[in-house]
């Protein structure tokens, strides 16, 4: 499934790896936290996360991101983990596009 | 954004510093500024930061909120206080909400605040309109 991406959302390859290499890094930690129950620790790493995506193009991404903040503070943890699963599959199709278009931006 | 109004702008000699602890989000905003036409640097944390500014002629630091060692608001208003950068002008950026942030700008003293959903579309504005307000 193709993630599509913010209009004018292009960035120059060297951001394209920059956020190849962080944002997995960042879900990660937001999958940690949110797995030991720490709702504190993981709206922060979510906040993190969020940042970053927007600047990928990936708003509505960041949006159902900002949701899973709005449970965490809830402590609604059955929720959370459907919204976090979510937010992994979306972030898959991201990581395709980005790489897609890291590809096509080489010689 | 929340901002206080100036119409006019000149771009091109304008010196911007981007303080961001996260390296994507500070490359992309530099590489945004650049491509705007500012003259732009950046730091990945607070430490040597007024030297910077100093011996940069730095007129306008755009800040992070959330950053580890300090959060941007406070070091906004520390380099508001400091007698060293009379006419230094700051520019917030955050994934927080203007509401959230907004408090946070009038402790600090702080003009203008852009949210980094909007960052694309509105930072070069507020960072010439900024220059531009305190040139009058």
């Amino acid at each position: 499934m193709t993630y599509e991406l913010d209009p004018n959302s292009e960035l120059p390859p060297h951001l394209l790896q920059l956020f190849l290499r962080a944002a997995p890094v960042q879900l990660k930690l937001v999958i940690d936290t949110c797995s030991r129950r720490d709702a504190a620790s993981a709206r922060l790493a979510a906040h993190k996360f969020k940042g970053g995506l927007y600047a990928a193009g990936a708003s509505a991404l960041a949006e159902s991101v900002e949701a899973l903040r709005g449970t965490l503070a809830k402590a609604d943890w059955d929720l959370v983990g459907r919204q976090l699963q979510a937010i992994r599959d979306d972030f898959a199709s991201l990581t395709v596009e980005i790489e897609r278009q890291l590809r096509a931006s080489q010689p | 954004m929340i901002q206080r109004a100036h119409p006019t702008a000149t771009r091109a000699p304008i010196r911007v510093v981007v303080i961001d602890d996260d390296e994507f989000e500070r490359e992309y905003l530099v590489d945004l500024l650049r491509t705007a036409g500012f003259n732009v640097s950046s730091l990945p944390s607070v430490f040597g930061v007024t030297n910077h500014l100093v011996q940069e002629h730095v007129q306008v630091v755009v800040l992070d909120v959330m950053m580890p060692t300090i959060r941007g608001d406070k070091l906004a208003a520390l380099l508001r206080k400091s007698a060293a950068l009379p006419n230094l002008r700051v520019v917030l950026v955050s994934s927080m909400s203007e509401a959230e942030v907004a408090p946070l700008m009038a402790q600090a003293g702080v003009e203008a605040f852009v949210a980094k959903a909007n960052v694309r579309a509105d930072l070069a504005t507020a960072i010439d309109n900024l220059v531009s307000g305190a040139r009058r």
